[in-house]
């Protein structure tokens, strides 16, 4: 109880605080250039692959892009063509009854979250250590109390970046796009922003635990960025190279790192959400605990 | 509760430096203590060690007849003014010291008065709500000061505390120490001994990571056999003086502009050498600039640590 109660103290300060420093407008302004660029990005393409239809079809160009693309969404043969392509069925079908550009969205978020988490999260415990000021805070609770709290603050900061973020790429997609469904892109938008959220707790754990080997800021958020780097490449070689026998020790590793996770949070059935919600929030924590095994020891 | 806080044997290493070499010390609860020592002297590694931040090689520490420093025990009853640790920046300062206050688990309907009353006492009333970054180095170490007492805490550890404020705040900050709750042990680490002389009760001298002495600051000074008189260089006549003073020992400094008077008790008492010493002074035209009982903690710091780390620089 009483460690729950120093959690919640010191996440609610760290979001305050984050607020107070401009820390949060700088994330949110992060997330919400990086949504409504790529929004916009994807519009314009979209846009001018309809005009090249068009124009070979010698029709009139249109206006607004958006029109094509939902007709083409909704065709068989597309449909058919997307079911080959994913190799999956079920998810295929789950992923076409969302629109387009939520789908886009989606995508840029699950692409972009861990960059910006280790970005915005990797000083957050190290900054502290090298100013002196968790020396205010080490005799009032737990090391694992104050790193807890660290993690939910940070964790209620990327809620608040993703929302806005999903405000801004809607409010693009409302303008670009004439004959948007509004409330079903919001409604899938907001979908891939809670699952993008749920992906990014496993980067926040990774980001604090190696917050609690540095002193300085910057040096985390430099590991931070490896430790990142390292993690697509663990990503992809298991992908490449899981198979049976020996190989089947890329699976293990396709486990540990987020990204193996990352399909099923595409899938929509609660089941697959459930799993890869547990998953990613247990691997934050774990990589949180790899980092906190140090910080208990270590004078500071 | 006698003790408030114990030492036995306490050793701690940076790397292949020696910062505490089985420093061994007791604080007995109620007290204004204060430790004295050089520069590396292991003061400011003895108190992050009782506050549970910096773990120690080896020994034996009892906060509070509680075993080394732990969380769960001492969270709200220990507190520490670290010496260069910087406070959030942006933080406002009202803020920082209700979050501190919630941490350490003050009752909530505590906080607001408590908080209150504490940056009345420093003069930070009217800067409650300014960011920690607009607050000058004097105000800041101020609030660093209030933030330690916050929730009234059994044990306060102060380092520095009164480095960087001007007089008037240094006063102002002396009396706050002085009005402590009754019971409260307050421990001060500081380089300037007059500090220490004025503001504890007892005291402590480490070098090199050992205790070198602990007393009360009357005992280390020698305030009750003692008195030193600061004169105008003129001829004092020892030899009547040492007539009327029997089995006292009276000394003239090289310059003459100091003579000290040493006496036993129950021989003599202070009221009884003043009465002789000063008419004899009076009598002989000499002009008596102050008179200071014992030998003032400064001298008898030099003295008591000479042998450990040598006399001051000349």
């Amino acid at each position: 109880m009483q460690l729950l109660r120093q959690i919640w103290i010191v996440a609610r300060y760290e979001l305050s605080d984050a607020i107070r420093s401009r820390r949060a407008a700088v994330t949110m302004i992060l997330y919400v250039a990086g949504a409504v660029a790529s929004i916009n990005g994807f519009i314009n393409i979209l846009q001018r692959l309809e005009n090249q239809i068009a124009e070979t079809l010698g029709i009139k160009a249109m206006a607004s892009a958006g029109a094509v693309t939902d007709a083409l969404w909704k065709s068989h043969r597309f449909r058919h063509m997307m079911m080959e392509l994913v190799g999956d069925k079920d998810i295929a079908l789950d992923l076409l009854n969302v629109p387009p550009v939520a789908l886009m969205y989606g995508w840029l978020a699950f692409m972009f979250i861990p960059m910006l988490v280790m970005l915005t999260s990797t000083g957050r415990v190290a900054e502290e250590i090298g100013t002196g000021s968790v020396r205010y805070v080490a005799q009032r609770c737990t090391r694992l109390a104050w790193c807890l709290g660290k993690f939910v603050g940070q964790a209620g900061l990327v809620v608040l970046a993703l929302v806005v973020s999903v405000v801004g790429a809607w409010s693009v997609a409302r303008f670009r796009l004439s004959g948007m469904d509004g409330l079903a892109v919001a409604g899938a938008m907001t979908v891939f922003a809670g699952k993008a959220w749920i992906y990014s707790l496993a980067f926040i754990g990774l980001a604090i635990g190696i917050s609690q080997f540095n002193r300085s800021a910057n040096q985390a958020t430099a590991i931070g960025f490896v430790a990142w780097i390292l993690m697509g490449i663990l990503e992809l070689a298991s992908r490449f190279n899981a198979g049976p026998g020996i190989r089947s020790i890329w699976y293990g590793v396709e486990m540990l790192v987020p990204g193996g996770h990352r399909m099923d949070l595409w899938r929509l059935d609660p089941g697959s959400l459930l799993t890869a919600s547990t998953f990613l929030l247990a691997l934050g924590l774990c990589y949180m605990a790899v980092g906190h095994m140090y910080l208990a020891r270590r004078d500071l | 509760m006698t003790t408030a806080l114990e030492f036995g044997d306490v050793r701690k290493k940076y790397g292949r430096r020696v910062a505490l070499d089985g420093l061994t010390m007791s604080v007995p609860a109620g007290s204004l203590f204060g430790l004295v020592g050089s520069n590396g002297a292991g003061k400011t590694t003895a108190m992050s060690i009782v506050a549970g931040i910096v773990r120690p090689d080896g020994g034996i520490i009892r906060v509070l007849e509680a075993g080394g420093f732990d969380p769960a025990i001492h969270a709200g009853r220990v507190t520490l003014l670290p010496q260069d640790a910087q406070l959030p920046r942006e933080a406002r300062v009202a803020e920082l010291m209700y979050f501190y206050a919630a941490l350490q688990g003050v009752p909530k309907s505590d906080i607001a008065d408590g908080v209150t009353r504490l940056l009345k006492m420093v003069h930070l009333e009217d800067r409650r709500n300014s960011a920690v970054r607009t607050l000058s180095h004097g105000m800041m170490r101020r609030l660093t000061i209030a933030q330690a007492f916050l929730g009234d805490p059994e044990l306060v550890l102060l380092d520095e505390p009164l480095s960087g404020l001007d007089p008037r705040e240094s006063l102002n900050a002396r009396h706050f120490l002085q009005q402590r709750r009754k019971g409260q042990t307050v421990i001060i680490s500081s380089h300037n001994l007059n500090d220490i002389e004025r503001l504890c009760d007892r005291v402590a001298f480490i070098e090199k990571g050992r205790t070198v002495l602990q007393d009360s600051v009357d005992a280390v000074t020698g305030r009750s056999r003692a008195v030193q008189y600061h004169i105008e260089p003129g001829k004092v006549d020892m030899a009547s003086l040492g007539k009327k003073m029997t089995g006292a020992w009276l000394s003239l400094s090289d310059a003459g502009d100091v003579l000290t008077c040493r006496f036993s008790v129950p021989e003599h008492s202070l009221e009884s050498v003043n009465a002789a010493v000063l008419r004899c002074l009076i009598d002989a035209g000499v002009g008596i600039k102050r008179v200071q009982p014992g030998d003032g903690l400064e001298q008898a710091y030099f003295a008591r640590t000479e042998a450990v780390v040598g006399g001051p620089a000349t």
